[in-house]
């Protein structure tokens, strides 16, 4: 099996743990179990971890940055909240990468 | 509302929405390719799951949680490996659909169900991805 995934890094406090999720605007809910633990609960083995967390930002950045430059384009397709709610997500998103709260991977397993 | 329909409204409304020319454009810039993707997942990391996971025209794929077919139906495409497409939204699987007509992708499947309860027998499968599902 291969995935990549969206979480939050082992060992943040309480409080950055809470930033953690709200950065993450809705893609992480998780509970605090790392995905080597629950990989390894649900029987695979030899479990590879690609950090991804770098091209994570660059991405999310190119979205942003991208609509911005179409805005008047988005926000007639979107409506105006929309594009702005969007955006915003966008960067809770890049402060969580930036401060070491949000990481991305390539889990490969078998 | 419970968190599964909160979840399950929010990707219908995702996936349902028609797709503005600009971001065509920008996916073009940040993925690489126009391939219908809205989120993280670049064709370099794409070819690098499907290296890493030795797909070859032989091997059986599951992609769970398939949305509108990024990465499934490139990776189909690019290797020619059987490839079934799992997921809930209909507007995304309706998507899937057309870009598996489109391409003349013989070796994929489109199936509506859900990873906790997969509509599917053990051991059908060599390999499985997803890409931000979990």
């Amino acid at each position: 099996m291969g995935f990549f995934t969206i979480f939050v890094p082992d060992g943040l406090s309480e409080s950055d743990y809470a930033r953690a999720l709200k950065c993450s605007t809705g893609f992480i809910s998780t509970r605090r179990r790392n995905h080597q633990d629950l990989l390894a609960a649900a029987g695979f083995s030899q479990v590879e971890e690609i950090d991804l967390t770098s091209q994570f930002l660059v991405t999310q950045r190119g979205w942003h940055d991208g609509r911005e430059r179409f805005h008047a384009e988005l926000i007639e397709a979107e409506g105006e909240d929309a594009f702005a709610e969007r955006q915003l997500d966008a960067e809770h998103m890049m402060e969580g990468i930036k401060a070491g709260l949000l990481r991305r991977a390539l889990f490969l397993c078998t | 509302m419970s968190k599964r329909r909160d979840y399950e409204e929010r990707f219908r409304e995702r996936y349902g929405a028609p797709v503005a020319s600009a971001m065509l454009v920008i996916e073009r810039e940040v993925i690489g390719a126009n391939v219908g993707a809205n989120g993280y997942t670049t064709i370099e990391q794409v070819n690098m799951l499907a290296d890493r996971l030795r797909l070859h025209a032989d091997t059986t794929l599951l992609d769970l949680g398939s949305g509108r077919g990024w990465p499934a139906l490139y990776v189909a495409r690019e290797v020619g490996c059987q490839t079934t497409l799992l997921d809930m939204p209909e507007p995304a699987l309706r998507t899937a659909m057309r870009q598996k007509d489109k391409q003349n992708l013989a070796n994929v499947s489109i199936i509506q169900g859900t990873a906790d309860r997969l509509p599917l027998r053990h051991d059908t499968f060599d390999a499985i991805t997803h890409t931000d599902t979990l």
